[in-house]
């Protein structure tokens, strides 16, 4: 055990990065117990639009949060330049209540870090796009207009935390609320910050549900990953955030540690995967050799698991050759049936669901999985959860410009092996 | 427990100094002439308006889709690749990766595709940040790392460190720092948040292509995000990187009031004279490329400083610095627990 309370892992890892608190905004549940309960009672948070006009959309349903909670403070911090009010950005407000649980989670509510050493950093596929519509409209002042560049959320959210430390939006589409985790524990071990909150979110609306409707990608049926009737994805929102330490005080118990992380390009096309899937690949790799972690130790996989006929394909292939043999041993889920796909939030969402998984010894399955496809043949989790006791978990992410990113995560409170 | 207290001095100076990168090629598509120190007449401190850059003619079928923004990211990329004397097909593989910074690189998109119901398929891949990066790596089939942020100045900076500790980790040979700034489809937006930057604008394309083997060490002293007349930050990052000695040269980029001021007084307490603080105008996450590609071709001795603002945010680089003078400690407030 070394000096900072972990053991020592293979040469060439890291120093791993305590998750010592999380939180979630989800259309399934809006902490961590009602999202945890969600995921292993196959709870489905699909549904039709009601937010915005999908009238004229070629679809019409997504998983949409219906109801936010209305108790929360205007600033996390009393003091001079604390905000008097709430943003009116909706993936801001997602973010402060995820921001409010993480930090009761992790112990740190009610008496924050030094403002300089607590850092923020948000990975999304859209940014402040709510925003973005009501400035374009004419609506709303100065402030809305700076909210809707793609990094105000993230700033909102520090100023309402009273962060001062390094505030980083991170954009690599839909493995953005993966490489967000990676970069903060890279500020972490840099000393850049004591504290980050880290994770992503993104809200539905019509820019993007227009976006995906115009693409086909979006199906018309239930989202179906890994299963041969798959024929697109659906989007929803929510929000996801992780307290990241590199030493947690006091005795706490974290929830896991983040041991390894890898984003990487596929070079390949705008918005199909590669169909080689080799930056998914370098990047699972990659993940693994930062964390020390060989294949045979992972025992649990959080697939990207989108439900497009290309993505499962690519993910099964690539799980077969970086897990040899074992690939068609480890549980690998997806929880976008549930869920929708979260876009910026996704990633941290899955990444969370590890963890949760590892503390209660049960893999949530992948919703909708009913006949099986030739070309994807690894066990996906059907049907109902499973009691599987996992504690090396490896979850993987892709994204518009050919981004991916894996992270390779630790249940419990002792990252060694 | 002090927060952070896990950390040992030597850790965080390991993690805060790197080798410094070497600047193999670099490439640049602005509105900035090819002064010695990049600075054009119309770029004065308090003019107004942006300055254009002309969007780049390129060759292909694959760019009949591409937004202006891919264009000139393409065109700046393969511009550094042309400095470097690289051949065209050198960063292919995974050995290479990509690290790119933008504050308004996707808003043109966004707009357009919020204003006009009638986009369609070849419109909504655009709006997303990473597709500017993402025609980069498919044009060069660069396969390695790829991280995408968002953010002005500050964040460029914050790109270079990690550029340099890929380098230093192994794990690529080379990386591209690439910045995009489109502004002016949002002319209008602009006018109306003029407060959020200082006069005039810089829009266009930066791309420098890094390896390993620079002289000295990269000290980065970090984004502090604080309220922008924040004296005690702005003192404390400069301090720290310069640690008591003049800079060879210094790159200011911290926008107007408070901050330019109380730079030019650390600076000149450094030694540094006010002469050589080049000013740019408001180049957003352009700036930090700008100045090292000026500094570059002019020879200028180092280590030369670069600092950057962006709305609450302030920080600083140290590029080449001596090995020998440590940085100052990262401060450390008492209290938390």
């Amino acid at each position: 055990v070394g000096e900072r309370g972990v053991t020592a892992r293979g040469p060439g890892a890291v120093e791993p990065v305590a998750i010592t608190g999380a939180g979630v905004v989800t259309p399934i549940g809006q902490d961590l117990d009602g999202f945890w309960t969600g995921l292993v009672t196959g709870v489905s948070g699909i549904g039709e639009i009601e937010r915005f006009p999908v009238g004229d959309l070629r679809v019409t349903r997504g998983g949409e949060i219906k109801k936010l909670a209305r108790d929360l403070p205007p600033a996390a911090r009393a003091g001079a330049g604390a905000p008097r009010r709430l943003p009116a950005c909706l993936t801001s407000r997602l973010l402060i209540q995820a921001a409010r649980e993480a930090l009761q989670s992790a112990g740190w509510w009610g008496r924050l870090p030094a403002p300089e050493r607590l850092g923020v950093a948000i990975g999304t596929a859209l940014g402040g796009i709510d925003d973005a519509a009501r400035a374009l409209a004419g609506a709303g002042g100065l402030a809305v207009l700076a909210g809707s560049a793609y990094d105000g959320p993230a700033r909102n959210l520090a100023r309402w935390l009273g962060a001062r430390g390094p505030v980083l939006t991170v954009t690599t589409a839909c493995a953005s609320g993966a490489t967000s985790l990676g970069l903060a524990a890279d500020l972490l071990r840099a000393g850049q910050a004591d504290v980050m909150l880290a994770g992503g979110a993104d809200v539905l609306c019509r820019f993007v549900q227009r976006g995906f409707s115009v693409l086909r990608s979006l199906t018309r049926d239930a989202v179906r990953p890994f299963d041969r009737r798959r024929s697109g994805l659906l989007l929803g929102e929510g929000a996801a955030l992780v307290v990241l330490e590199r030493a947690p005080a006091g005795g706490r118990v974290p929830l896991g540690h983040l041991l390894g992380h890898s984003s990487t390009a596929d070079g390949a096309h705008i918005t199909a995967p590669d169909p080689e899937g080799r930056g998914l690949e370098l990047a699972i790799r990659a993940a693994l050799a930062q964390a020390g972690v060989g294949p045979p130790e992972v025992d649990l996989v959080s697939a990207h698991g989108t439900g497009t006929p290309a993505n499962d394909v690519v993910e099964t292939d690539v799980l077969k050759r970086v897990l040899g043999p074992r690939a068609y041993a480890v549980p690998v889920n997806s929880i976008k049936a549930h869920l929708g796909h979260t876009m910026g939030a996704a990633a941290t969402l899955e990444a969370i669901m590890c963890l949760l998984a590892a503390r209660h010894g049960q893999v949530p399955p992948t919703l909708n999985h009913g006949e099986p496809d030739p070309r994807c043949d690894l066990d996906y989790v059907p049907g109902r959860a499973r009691p599987h006791r996992s504690r090396v978990s490896l979850s993987t992410s892709l994204g518009f410009g050919g981004c991916n990113a894996a992270l390779v995560l630790a249940g419990g409170a002792d990252p060694a092996r | 427990v002090t927060p952070g207290a896990g950390a040992t001095a030597a850790e965080e100076r390991a993690g805060v100094d790197l080798p410094t990168p070497a600047i193999r090629g670099a490439g640049a598509l602005t509105g900035l002439d090819a002064a010695p120190d990049g600075r054009a007449p119309a770029a004065a401190p308090g003019a107004a308006g942006l300055i254009p850059v002309a969007t780049p003619s390129l060759a292909g079928d694959r760019f009949r889709r591409a937004t202006r923004e891919c264009l000139l990211a393409v065109a700046a990329a393969r511009a550094a690749i042309a400095d470097a004397a690289l051949p065209g097909n050198a960063l292919v593989g995974p050995r290479t990766g990509i690290l790119y910074v933008t504050a308004t690189g996707y808003a043109p998109a966004n707009r357009s595709f919020l204003e006009d119901e009638s986009s369609t398929t070849l419109h909504f891949p655009y709006t997303s940040p990473s597709a500017v990066p993402g025609e980069v790596t498919i044009e060069l089939g660069v396969r390695g790392p790829c991280v995408n942020l968002v953010g002005g100045g500050p964040a460029a900076l914050q790109a270079l460190w990690w550029a340099a500790r890929w380098l230093d980790e192994g794990g690529v040979d080379r990386v591209l720092v690439l910045a995009v700034e489109v502004l002016q489809e949002l002319r209008d937006l602009l006018g109306r948040a003029r407060r959020l930057y200082a006069g005039p604008l810089v829009e266009g394309a930066a791309c420098l292509l890094l390896e390993r083997g620079g002289a000295g060490l990269l000290r980065w002293g970090g984004v502090q995000t604080g309220p922008p007349t924040a004296a005690r930050d702005v003192t404390a990052t400069l301090e720290r990187v310069l640690a008591g000695r003049p800079p060879g040269l210094a790159w200011s980029g911290a926008g107007g009031g408070g901050r330019a001021r109380v730079e030019a007084r650390v600076l000149a307490r450094a030694g540094a004279a006010p002469d050589r603080v080049a000013r740019h105008g408001e180049a957003l996450a352009l700036g930090p490329l700008l100045a090292l590609a000026a500094a570059r071709r002019r020879g200028a001795a180092g280590p030369w400083l670069l600092t950057a603002t962006w709305r609450t945010e302030y920080g600083a680089l140290l590029w080449g610095a001596d090995p020998a003078r440590g940085p100052a400690p990262w401060s450390r407030p008492a209290g938390g627990r």
